[in-house]
C-alpha cells in the first residue's frame, strides 16, 4: 500500500526528516510516537502532498505510484486521507458543502456519479451518528468557533464520509476527553477492514488499547529509531524516550 | 496643466450652455427655490469641472475615460424605449414593491407600487409637480455640493428619482425596490442624473434596495445623489447593487442624517461597471444613534470599483460599525478610502472599521486608506484593514479533501464575501446578492457549481 524509502525533507532550509523507511502493507494499522518536535507531523503533510516541504532525497510509493509528484488533491482522490493534528478554521464555507465537493470531486474522479444534495444529506447525517456529532454541524463553517474536541471528531466525520483506504491520523486522541476518545476509536474501528490501512501519530498509550495497532515505531530527530509490536507503546508509556535514545546511541557507536 | 486649463474652459463653457438649453426645455415652471439650488449646482460644477488625480480625494481614481466620452450633462433625451417586464424580471426582487425607471425616468405602467397608509411614495417628477413644498424642506439638505463635482452635477440636471416618506411610526408591509435600468438603444453615450430624497419621521421603519443594471451592452453613466434623513428612534435598512454593463461609469452620492437612538443598516455591493465610485456621508447627528455600513466588491478584467465613505460622529454616545471586503481579479483596481471623524463633543463613540481584500491576481492593485480622526477623549475607536491571498493553509486543507485547487479559491473567495453578505437581515435580498456573488465566481473560475453560501448563525 504504502512504501517510503530512505525520505529526507525540509522545510524554510531546514533538515527535518532524515532517512525515513516505512511499509505499511494493507489491513495494517501502525502507529507512531517520538517526543515533540520529532518530525511526526512533518511526515503526516507530505504524505498528504503540504507544497511547504521540501523532499530532499528518497521515494514515496502509494499504490504503485509516484506519490511525490501528486497533488494534494489528486492523493485524496486516490484514498489517502489526512486528519489534521491543527484542523484549519474555513470561515463562511458551510461543512455540509465542504465535506459534499470533495466527496464528488474524489467520486468523479473515479468515474462515479455525484451524490445529489439529499443522498448526501443522508450520508452525512448517518456518519454523524457514528461519531454522535450534532446536526447542527452540518451548516456550520468548517472548523470555525469549533472547541478543540469538536474539531478533532470534525477530522473523523470527514474520515468517515471519504472513506480512504490509506488514513493518517496526526494525534486525533490530543483534546479529546474520554467519552470522545471512545467515540473517535470507535469511528476508527469501524472503518478498520483487511484493505484499509492506518497510521496513527499519538502520544498516548490510551489510544492505543482502542485502536490496537499491529506495529509501533519511535521517531527522533527526523528518524524511525525504533519499531516493534504493541508491546512497544507499553514500554514507552513506562521508561519515556530517555532508554531508546541511550539504545539507540549506544546502538549507533556499537 | 495648461492644457487642464483649456479642458476647463471648455467645460464650462459647455455646462453653461447646455444648461441654458436644460432651463429652456421645460424647467421654467419650476419653483423657484428649485431653480436657485440647480443654479448653485451648475456655478459648482464650473467652479470645480470633473475631479483629477492631482485632487487628494481622486488620486486613485482617473476619470479621464469619463471625460473623454463627451456626454451630453444634461442627460435630456428624446428617445421612447418600450419595455415589458419580461426584459428584466430577472432584476426584481422577491418579496419587494418595485419602482422601475428606464434611463433615470419613472414608468409607473412597469412598477409595483404600495398602497398603504401612512407612506407616501412617488417619483421626483410627480413630486416636483404636486408637491415642491414638501421637497423644498429635505433637498440639497444633508448632501453638500462644495467639493462635489458629481453632486453638483446631479443637482443641476436631475429630473427624476424616488421620493419616499414614511410617516410617524408606520412600515411597509413589504421592502421596496427601486429599480434603474439602463437601455441605451443607439450608440451615443448617455448620462443619467438619479435623485433619491428618502425620509423616515419618528419611530418609522424602511427596508429599500437602489439596483442598478444595464439591459444591454451601451455605454451610460449613471450619477445618482441619495439624501436620506433618518428621523428620531427609526430603524431603515438599504442596499445598493450596482450590476451594470463592463462600460458603464457609475458615480454615486448618498448622504444620510441620522436623529437619536435612530438604527441605519446599509451595504453596498459594486459588481458592474468600468469606472465606479461611491461616495457615502453618514452624519450621526443624534444621540445613540447606530449605524453598520458595509460593502462588498468584486473586480474583474479592467475594472475600477472606488468606494469613499465618512462616518461623522457629531453627538455623544453612537455607535458605528463598518466592514468593507474586496475580492479583486485580472487587472482590476480598487480603493477604499474610509474616514471616521469624531467630533469633540461625541464623548462615549464607539467605532470599529474594517477593509479586507482578497488578492487573487498578481496585477490587480488595492488602494485601502482607513483613517481615524478623533476629537475627543472619552471613545472607543478601532480600525484596521488587510491585503493578502489565497491562504496556503486552508488551500491545502481543502485540497486534502479532494477539491482541485480551483473549487478551493472559489469556495474560499465565497466564504470571504459570506461574512460580510450576512450581515443582509432581509433573507430574499440576502439570497439575490448572494445568487450575484455565486454567478461572478463562476465566470471566474469556470462551471463548478457553486452552492447558494450556507449562512452559519
Ligand atoms: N512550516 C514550518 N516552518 C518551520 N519549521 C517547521 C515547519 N514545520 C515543522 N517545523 C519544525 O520541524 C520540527 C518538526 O515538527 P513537527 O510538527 O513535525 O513535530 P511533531 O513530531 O509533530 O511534534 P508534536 O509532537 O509537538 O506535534 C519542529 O522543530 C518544527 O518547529
Ligand atoms: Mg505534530
Amino acid at each position: 500500500m504504502l512504501q517510503i524509502n530512505n525520505l529526507y525533507a525540509a522545510v524554510t532550509g531546514k533538515k527535518i526528516l532524515n532517512g525515513i523507511t516505512l511499509t505499511v502493507n494493507p489491513g495494517e494499522v501502525h502507529a507512531v510516537m517520538g517526543p515533540n518536535g520529532s518530525g511526526k507531523s512533518t511526515l503526516a503533510q507530505i504524505l498528504a502532498g503540504h507544497p511547504a516541504y521540501e523532499i530532499l532525497d528518497g521515494e514515496i510509493i502509494y499504490e504503485g505510484q509516484n506519490l511525490i509528484a501528486l497533488e494534494a488533491e489528486k492523493r485524496s482522490q486516490a484514498g489517502l486521507f489526512l486528519a489534521f493534528q491543527y484542523p484549519v478554521e474555513i470561515p463562511g464555507v458551510s461543512n455540509s458543502y465542504f465535506l459534499k465537493t470533495g466527496l464528488n470531486e474524489i467520486r468523479k474522479s473515479r468515474g462515479e456519479q455525484p451524490l445529489d444534495a439529499m443522498e448526501f444529506l443522508k450520508l452525512i447525517r448517518e456518519k454523524m451518528k457514528l461519531v454522535e456529532m450534532n446536526e447542527s454541524f452540518i451548516n456550520r463553517p468548517v472548523n470555525h468557533g469549533y472547541s478543540g474536541g469538536e474539531k478533532k471528531r470534525n477530522e473523523i466525520l470527514q474520515m468517515a464520509v471519504l472513506e480512504p483506504k490509506l488514513a493518517i491520523l496526526d494525534e486525533t486522541d490530543s483534546g479529546l476527553d474520554i467519552d470522545a476518545l471512545k467515540v473517535v476509536a470507535n469511528g476508527v474501528n469501524k472503518l478498520r477492514s483487511k484493505d484499509r490501512s492506518m497510521i496513527v501519530v499519538t502520544h498516548y498509550q490510551r489510544l492505543l488499547n482502542y485502536i490496537v495497532p499491529d506495529f509501533v515505531h519511535v521517531l527522533m530527530n527526523g528518524r524511525i529509531v525504533k519499531s516493534g509490536g504493541k508491546e512497544l507503546a507499553l514500554e514507552l508509556e513506562a521508561f519515556g524516550y530517555d532508554k531508546i535514545k541511550e539504545e539507540f546511541v549506544n546502538g549507533v557507536n556499537a | 496643466m495648461n492644457q487642464e486649463l483649456d479642458l476647463k474652459t471648455s467645460l464650462t463653457e459647455k455646462i453653461k450652455l447646455q444648461f441654458k438649453k436644460f432651463s429652456e426645455n421645460g424647467v421654467v415652471s419650476e419653483p423657484n427655490w428649485l431653480k436657485e439650488y440647480r443654479n448653485l449646482g451648475c456655478t459648482n460644477f464650473e467652479k470645480l469641472g470633473f475631479p483629477t488625480q492631482s485632487d487628494e480625494e481622486w488620486k486613485y481614481t482617473n476619470i479621464s475615460p469619463v471625460i473623454k466620452s463627451e456626454f451630453n450633462l444634461t442627460g435630456l433625451k428624446s428617445d421612447s424605449i418600450n419595455l415589458s417586464k419580461s426584459d428584466f424580471s430577472k432584476y426584481i426582487i422577491s418579496n419587494s414593491y418595485t419602482f422601475v425607471f428606464v434611463n433615470g425616468q419613472f414608468v409607473s405602467s412597469l412598477s409595483v407600487v404600495p398602497n398603504e397608509e401612512g407612506i407616501e411614495v412617488a417619483s421626483i417628477k410627480e413630486i416636483i409637480k404636486t408637491n415642491p413644498e414638501i421637497l423644498e424642506k429635505y433637498i440639497g439638505k444633508v448632501i453638500e455640493l462644495e467639493n462635489n463635482s458629481f453632486a453638483s452635477l446631479n443637482s443641476t440636471f436631475f429630473t427624476d428619482g424616488i421620493f419616499i416618506q414614511v410617516n410617524e411610526s408606520k412600515k411597509l408591509s413589504k421592502p421596496i425596490e427601486i429599480l434603474y435600468l439602463s437601455v441605451n438603444e443607439n450608440n451615443s453615450p448617455r448620462i443619467t442624473h438619479p435623485r433619491n430624497c428618502i425620509i423616515v419621521k419618528k419611530n418609522g421603519m424602511l427596508d429599500f434596495t437602489e439596483h442598478y443594471v444595464s439591459l444591454n451592452s451601451n455605454k451610460n453613466l449613471t450619477n445618482v445623489v441619495t439624501e436620506l434623513f433618518l428621523e428620531e428612534n427609526t430603524k431603515c435598512n438599504h442596499i445598493k447593487i450596482q450590476n451594470e454593463v463592463n462600460k458603464a461609469f457609475h458615480f454615486g452620492n448618498t448622504a444620510i442624517s441620522q436623529k437619536a437612538t435612530s438604527e441605519f443598516f446599509t451595504f453596498s455591493f459594486s459588481l458592474g461597471g468600468l469606472i465606479s465610485r461611491n461616495q457615502i456621508i453618514l452624519n450621526l447627528d443624534g444621540e445613540k444613534s447606530n449605524s453598520n455600513m458595509n460593502g462588498l466588491y468584486i473586480s474583474t478584467s479592467n475594472q475600477l470599483h472606488d468606494n469613499h465613505t465618512l462616518i461623522n460622529h457629531k453627538t455623544p454616545k453612537c455607535n458605528s460599525r463598518e466592514l468593507y471586503k474586496g475580492i479583486l481579479y485580472d487587472e482590476s483596481k480598487s480603493v477604499f478610502n474610509g474616514k471616521v471623524y469624531v467630533h469633540s463633543i461625541a464623548q462615549k463613540t464607539d467605532s470599529k472599521q474594517t477593509n479586507k481584500n482578497l488578492l487573487l491576481s498578481e496585477n490587480a492593485t488595492i488602494d485601502t486608506k482607513p483613517q481615524l480622526e478623533i476629537f475627543a477623549d472619552d471613545v472607543k475607536c478601532t480600525h484596521g484593514g488587510t491585503v493578502g491571498g489565497i491562504d496556503v493553509n486552508s488551500l491545502f486543507y481543502m485540497k486534502s479533501r479532494g477539491i482541485s485547487t480551483k473549487s478551493a479559491e472559489a469556495l474560499i473567495a465565497l466564504g470571504f464575501a459570506s461574512e460580510v453578505t450576512e450581515t443582509i437581515e432581509n433573507l430574499d435580498l440576502r439570497k439575490y446578492v448572494d445568487t450575484l456573488i455565486v454567478d461572478r465566481l463562476e465566470k471566474s473560475y469556470g462551471n463548478i457549481s457553486l452552492p447558494i453560501i450556507a449562512h452559519s448563525s
